[in-house]
């Protein structure tokens, strides 16, 4: 099930929430919040099971084994062995089912073709969100070790911490400490619930009115011969794709925060205009920023970070990146990917630093979109040979036609919403005007949310094409 | 404590079990979607439907055939002729949700189109085969339905 579809905003949500907030205890008692995670754990588990009636199990079995794991390690706080012991059997638990159900086959195919055989491997279906939860299991476990949070010892909070169906199967990526205490209580009241609707509607507009909309033109640009695709057709395509795949990842996540603020919780930020960046640190200091903040705390920092000699710091920065790009899939676009930002990140810090500090803003804004559209090319195909392909048609170098009708056609039909979307993605429309009156701005701004969700409900009632880009990760 | 490592160890047997069985259960083919195709159609009369392009798939199925191992497709171009044919095999990993989706979508809106004024189509659109095998996506409004179904079972 997705946020945007009627089947949830109809049907599931209206029923959840109504149990949530069913007056059967006084407001601040504890077995209040008891009977709040106990509903959002049962409605995530549904919601889980919608799409995944079997990988449910593993699911169940990780948050199982790892709640154990957690209590091992505080167990055993004076015996630095047996503590150790229980965190690596954690963290091997952990990896071996991420690595089983994402990367064995990527394993066995590139250990084939290492060889050149061609080896008999087969595959399971990829767990929706395995790469989220798994990671949010080994914060858990991790932090317990490093004595950061206490063990939980309740089973129904922990449950309900990795399988919270707002943010389960695309992020962000919740760290436990960040809700330790809001798993135990937390403030709900009605200002916060509607911040969480607004958040809400933001999210399903950009993911339904912009992403989907936008994102036809990329498939049906890279479904022909891209090859032979004109210079302007591959620029405007790329472009198509970087603004959907912003407004369709950060739209979920609105969504999964504004969800989560109709539960009482208050998730972390996971985007903040990365296309205003002015360099490629600054972009990832706005992009994906739980993802980008999980590998600094649990992989960056605990290889030495920046405290280390150069040689060493730089291969912390590479061994960091691939793992993020192949986090994001297993497939050597994307270990490329996250190689290619590796390297530019080391470039900027080691060698253009200068150079960059000198650069007009506006020019500095302009390189690091279009290397950030470069990385877009890498992610978005399926393969390195299809990526070459697209940004060979982009520099023109197979004797690509710089201007064709094909490029006519789609420029002038989608120039506008282009335009449009690119403002918006630059914030543009952050700070719209307002008036002094305080109830005037609030009528407008409800006017203004009730006409995007009706709009999108239109969409959804009339579109076929509603893909998450981020659930396949 | 060891309980709680007596647990963790349940955990990881039962995770082994788990794998196990689902490798067992659900081994994919190594079949091509042309192979697959060419299996069907030899033992069912595609007369009249005609073989879709990719543009034509992602026209007709919003699917982008470079999302999948391959796809196969057949359709009538009578606005009458209710029959036709998919074949999708997915990639390594790859979750059949959205195609499946996608077809649904397709079978409710065709259905719609033709309830209440063509019985002969309505009832051939309910009688659809919709399953996913293998690594295949097989969908067929065809006459022959079930002998289509056979083959695809076949071939795999």
């Amino acid at each position: 099930m997705v946020f945007s579809s009627a089947a949830f905003l109809f049907v599931f949500l209206p029923i959840v929430i109504g149990l949530y907030y069913l007056p059967i205890f006084r407001k601040n008692d504890r077995k209040n919040f008891r009977y709040k995670n106990l509903i959002l754990c049962l409605s995530s588990l549904l919601f889980y099971a919608w799409g995944e009636p079997v990988y449910i199990l593993l699911m169940l079995l990780s948050i199982v084994f790892n709640y154990f794991v957690g209590i091992d390690i505080e167990e055993n706080v004076l015996d630095e062995k047996k503590k150790k012991t229980a965190l690596l059997l954690g963290v091997g638990f952990n990896i071996f089912a991420l690595g089983f159900f994402k990367y064995s086959g990527f394993i066995v195919s590139s250990f084939g073709g290492l060889f050149g055989a061609e080896l008999e491997y087969s595959p399971l279906p990829l767990p929706i969100g395995i790469s989220f939860y798994t990671f949010q299991i080994m914060s858990y476990i991790i932090d317990v070790y490093y004595g950061t949070v206490k063990a939980q010892r309740k089973l129904l909070p922990f449950m309900t911490y990795i399988s919270m169906f707002p943010q389960l199967i695309a992020g962000p990526i919740v760290q436990y400490s960040d809700i330790e205490e809001q798993l135990q209580e937390r403030k709900v009241n009605v200002e916060k619930f509607a911040a969480g609707v607004i958040f809400f509607i933001r999210g399903l507009g950009k993911k339904v009115l912009f992403a989907n909309t936008i994102g036809s033109v990329y498939t049906e640009i890279t479904s022909g011969d891209i090859g032979k695709a004109s210079v302007v057709t591959a620029w405007f395509g790329i472009i198509c794709y970087t603004l959907q795949i912003y407004f369709d990842f950060s739209g979920y996540s609105d969504m999964a925060v504004g969800l989560g603020k109709m539960f009482g919780f208050n998730f972390c930020k996971n985007f903040d205009l990365p296309y205003i960046a002015t360099s490629i640190t600054d972009f990832w200091r706005r992009w994906h920023i739980s993802l980008s903040s999980w590998f600094r705390d649990y992989v960056y920092i605990p290889l030495g970070g920046n405290r280390v000699s150069r040689g060493r710091h730089i291969l912390n920065i590479l061994i960091v990146w691939s793992l993020t790009g192949l986090w994001h899939g297993a497939a050597w676009n994307f270990v490329a990917w996250g190689a290619f930002y590796g390297i530019l990140l080391i470039l900027e810090k080691y060698f253009f630093k200068n150079i960059i500090e000198k650069t007009p803003m506006f020019l500095r804004h302009v390189i690091t979109l279009v290397v950030v559209m470069l990385g877009w090319v890498l992610f978005s195909s399926n393969t390195l040979t299809d990526a070459l392909t697209y940004m060979g048609s982009m520099f023109g170098t197979a004797g690509n036609v710089f201007f064709d009708s094909t490029a006519k056609y789609l420029v002038s039909t989608h120039i506008f919403p282009v335009v449009f979307m690119s403002l918006s993605a630059f914030g543009a429309f952050s700070n719209l005007p307002r008036t002094k009156n305080f109830k005037v701005n609030v009528i407008v701004l409800c006017a203004g949310y009730i006409i995007i969700f009706c709009l999108c409900v239109i969409y959804l009632i009339s579109e076929t094409y509603n893909p998450f880009l981020y659930f396949r990760f | 404590m060891k309980k709680y490592r007596i647990a963790e160890i349940i955990c990881i047997v039962i995770l082994l079990v788990f794998i196990g069985i689902l490798s067992a259960d659900e081994t994919a083919s190594d079949k091509t979607v042309k192979e697959v195709a060419g299996a069907v159609i030899s033992d069912v009369d595609i007369k009249g439907l005609s073989k879709q392009n990719e543009m034509q798939i992602k026209k007709e199925l919003s699917i982008s055939a470079k999302d999948y191992d391959g796809i196969y497709f057949v359709k009538s171009d009578e606005v009458m002729d209710v029959r036709e044919l998919l074949i999708i095999k997915l990639k390594d990993n790859q979750s059949s949700d959205d195609a499946i989706k996608k077809i649904e979508k397709r079978i409710k809106d065709k259905q719609t189109l033709f309830e209440g004024y063509a019985p002969e189509q309505s009832a051939m659109l309910k009688n659809y085969v919709l399953k996913q095998e293998a690594g295949f996506i097989f969908y067929c409004v065809l006459e022959e339905n079930e002998t289509a179904v056979s083959a695809f079972n076949k071939i795999l």
